[in-house]
């Protein structure tokens, strides 16, 4: 008897225990890139040590990056990046908070393919501005993927680009992130 | 006179060229030589105490990390090894692999001893470093 109650007790505390494990997912290294586009060169960067926490109860969505972490093909193109426009010593990190606007279509717990809005902002290089991007989600075998393509504006957050290498950047940067969250 | 002043505009051009070819393309940050041997515990626990501290230590320096696997994460077109003990602490010490040590991932299992070499980029939930080598 003792042993059944016992049984009972582990099985409930086990499942209250992945209940509470599905409403908070993470991942420590999601992909961030960019792409710029420009007469002279094209320029891509890419950033595999992005962190990301979603709240599925509460619909939160947050993302942190070092602006250092992003590799380039070229050296010299990593360094123009971090120290004139960038300024990655004075604003080391890029973050974005958001809310998952229809929350209620996403269940993580079910395979399948979700597209779901989120709003929030984003901060880099110490300018803070509205973002609003779709989020593809897709989940396959307790695997919760989420990917975003979306386009920011190099003007909106005051990075400045001399005018002689400014047919090398686009003003348009196309940026794609992708997390394979965990149940935290 | 016409001619020499000529050869020697095309030398000036050409060195010009060869400089800014060179400049253009000249080789990322090297590992080879390390600046600070550290143990992943200290090193997470140098930035968790204080992170502006331990950025002035570390930031953008070739450190040398010695630490126990606690996951290796396969993505896209890399590898992040993620060291630290599996004990209490949240944190561990991130590091993207070159991809010519790729190959040598496969190989790597949780609990692992291993000896990582990168740059240090900052500290995010995890102490990140990339351009990683295993040395050992």
């Amino acid at each position: 008897m003792k042993f059944l109650l016992f049984s009972f007790l582990t099985i409930l505390f086990l499942q209250v225990d992945t209940l509470n494990a599905q409403t908070r997912y993470m991942d420590r290294a999601g992909k961030a890139s960019f792409f710029s586009k420009a007469p002279l060169e094209n320029i891509e960067a890419h950033n595999d040590q992005v962190l990301s926490l979603l709240d599925v109860e509460k619909g939160e969505v947050a993302v942190s990056m070092l602006m250092k972490g992003f590799q380039f093909e070229k050296a010299l193109m990593q360094e123009h990046f971090n120290e004139k426009y960038i300024e990655s010593d004075k604003f080391p990190k890029a973050t974005f908070k958001g809310k998952i606007k229809d929350i209620s279509k996403l269940d993580l717990t079910k395979d399948g393919n979700y597209v779901v809005d989120v709003v929030g902002e984003v901060t880099i290089h110490g300018e803070t501005q509205p973002l609003e991007t779709k989020v593809d989600f897709t989940v396959k075998g307790g695997q919760v993927n989420a990917n975003s393509t979306f386009k920011l504006r190099v003007k909106d957050f005051k990075i400045t680009i001399p005018t002689l290498v400014i047919k090398n950047i686009a003003e348009e940067v196309e940026v794609k992130i992708s997390f394979n969250y965990q149940p935290s | 006179m016409v001619k020499k002043i000529l050869v020697a505009v095309i030398i000036v051009a050409v060195l010009a060229a060869v400089a800014f070819i060179a400049v253009y393309n000249k080789p990322h940050q090297s590992v080879d030589n390390v600046d600070t041997e550290v143990t992943a515990i200290q090193l997470i626990e140098a930035f968790d105490n204080n992170e502006v501290v331990a950025n002035e230590t570390y930031l953008d320096k070739v450190i040398e990390v010695k630490g126990k696997v606690r996951q290796v994460l396969k993505q896209q077109n890399s590898f992040v090894v993620l060291l630290g003990d599996d004990s209490s602490l949240m944190s561990g010490v991130s590091c993207t692999l070159d991809n010519k040590d790729d190959s040598l991932a496969y190989g790597l299992k949780p609990g692992d001893e291993l000896v990582i070499r990168g740059i240090c980029t900052g500290y995010l939930l995890d102490v990140v470093l990339i351009n990683c080598k295993i040395v050992n």
